[in-house]
């Protein structure tokens, strides 16, 4: 039978027939449709997770961005991690801090594995690298989340979309925090059910999120909101663990996301034409960058 | 078509910032131009619809198409000096802000190739996370993307080529996955996409056959996710 799954119903069955983990069917999948084998799948996995690393160290150094506008913002997250007067948990804000340095490293032209874009390709790594420092866990945890993290989005890929110019930002970040809660919920040792569930959570959650960065660029408010994706996969996956379900099934939020997409105007799908963009700050800090400075009506 | 997503596509691709859609999905429509063009072209128009036309200049989507075309991957370092080098080439460049219509994609970009001897227009989308498709060559409708190889070949409508061609495919013992035959007014593509490469060799034999415009292929990128 054909290891290829389009929802989650079919990876949730495929699961309970074979009794195998969601990143054992990632990798029979692949290996279904690429020909390629399933060690040389793991190590290219591998090889994308230690390019991660890498971005996470380029980003705390603190390169200024194309603009200017962002720059040491990870860093400024790393150095309260052990401060007792913050709130969140040392690992949420570690995570946090890793995925702000990633999104530094991209607006500074430095290279990152977009995953699934390089919008929100701060939330894996921030994820994984965090809890495997902080429970001194071996790498290999880290490629196992990571597929489990492609398989959902996988999912996503096969019925919507990762383009935040067809459906907004809930498509990026919205899709890099549900793939980064069931990685979450995966490296706790949670069921494959539970890692769909804490998916489906984060998901719905971030559904209706406009993408409207300031100038067009990858920066305002993209940067930080790679750290609150962080914030959705933790309290996902936290609920999930206590006990708490998703009502709606993984593959309807899907089905959800596409309708609010459609219904989106063009205005705040990645054209800088409204929201954040059409603020007085907004106007003032992009006009340089977008087409002949052009703009729309100010939002007051 | 179905779209066939690897997680190679879904975590990834390796790319220099800072947008997959707007700067490594662009980068690859550029990729794919250039393999089609076959040879570096002397004169590149790029035109940018939608998202594309709106923010090119924030996420680099005029540079990293460029460098596509100069045959610079999605994670060289340099992408974003792609017009410098093709300053040093000699290469004649320039963009354009467009609207290619309501129903197309909107990160959308119609490449203009041109030399002395060959003109050859390319339409590509980006749809997200850095995968790309390719909906028209020279105005014809066509649907490709990087996950197989493909062999287009322009021909004249008088002449009947295809069972020639698919000797020469056969001969090679290549795997067909599709075949497809877009036409407009006295002119046909004749696109063969297969799991393996083509190679110069293929196109030298069918550069022979009567009605030949010009032929090319352009490869998967499979090669692209060894490396990374």
């Amino acid at each position: 039978m054909s290891k290829q799954f389009f929802s989650a119903k079919k990876l949730l069955k495929l699961i309970k027939e074979e009794k195998k983990t969601i990143a054992d069917l990632v990798i029979e999948s692949e290996n279904e449709l690429t020909l390629r084998s399933k060690t040389e799948i793991r190590e290219n996995m591998k090889k994308r997770l230690i390019i991660m690393k890498e971005s996470i160290e380029r980003g705390l150094k603190g390169h200024k961005s194309v603009s200017g506008m962002i720059g040491k913002e990870g860093l400024k997250l790393l150095n309260c991690v052990e401060d007792k007067n913050m709130v969140c948990s040392k690992m949420q804000l570690k995570a946090a801090s890793y995925a702000v340095a990633v999104m530094t490293c991209n607006t500074s032209l430095g290279r990152i594995v977009a995953a699934p874009t390089a919008g929100a390709s701060g939330i894996l790594p921030g994820l994984i690298f965090a809890y495997l420092e902080e429970k001194k866990l071996d790498i290999e945890i880290g490629v196992d989340a990571l597929l489990t993290a492609a398989g959902i989005g996988l999912i996503i890929a096969n019925k919507s979309t990762f383009s935040a110019a067809q459906a907004g930002c809930q498509a990026e970040i919205g899709t890099a925090s549900a793939m980064g809660a069931a990685a979450l919920s995966y490296m706790r040792e949670m069921s494959a059910e539970a890692c769909i569930d804490s998916a489906g959570l984060a998901l719905k959650n971030m559904l209706g999120l406009a993408c409207d960065p300031v100038g067009g660029l990858v920066e305002i408010p993209c940067v930080k909101r790679n750290a609150f994706g962080i914030s959705h996969a933790f309290m996902a996956s936290d609920m999930v663990y206590a006990g708490i379900k998703s009502v709606i099934p993984f593959d309807e939020i899907i089905m959800a996301l596409n309708d609010i997409g459609r219904s989106m105007s063009v205005r705040i799908k990645e054209t800088a034409q409204g929201g954040l963009a059409t603020t007085l700050t907004g106007k003032k800090l992009g006009l340089p960058f977008l087409k002949n400075g052009k703009n729309n009506k100010t939002v007051e | 078509m179905i779209e066939t997503w690897s997680i190679f596509d879904v975590i990834g691709p390796v790319m220099v910032g800072p947008s997959s859609s707007h700067t490594a999905g662009a980068c690859f429509i550029g990729l794919i131009a250039r393999q089609i063009f076959h040879t570096e072209p002397k004169k590149v128009h790029i035109k940018l619809h939608g998202s594309f036309g709106e923010v090119f200049r924030g996420h680099s989507t005029d540079k990293a198409i460029l460098a596509g075309l100069l045959n610079m991957p999605p994670y060289d370092l340099n992408l974003s000096k792609s017009m410098e080098i093709a300053n040093e080439k000699k290469m004649q460049y320039s963009f354009e802000s467009c609207n290619l219509g309501a129903n197309v994609h909107p990160n959308t970009s119609l490449i203009e190739m041109s030399n002395a001897t060959k003109k050859i227009t390319v339409q590509g989308e980006s749809i997200g996370g850095g995968k790309c498709k390719i909906t028209a060559i020279d105005k014809m409708p066509v649907l490709f993307g990087s996950e197989k190889s493909c062999l287009i070949i322009k021909h004249d409508i008088a002449y009947q080529i295809l069972s020639d061609v698919l000797n020469i495919i056969t001969e090679k013992k290549y795997h067909i996955m599709e075949v497809d035959t877009p036409c407009y007014k006295d002119r046909v593509l004749l696109l063969i996409m297969i799991r393996e490469n083509f190679d110069d060799e293929v196109i030298k034999k069918i550069n022979k056959l009567p009605g030949v415009i010009w032929a090319s292929y352009s490869n998967h990128f499979s090669n692209y996710n060894q490396k990374y």
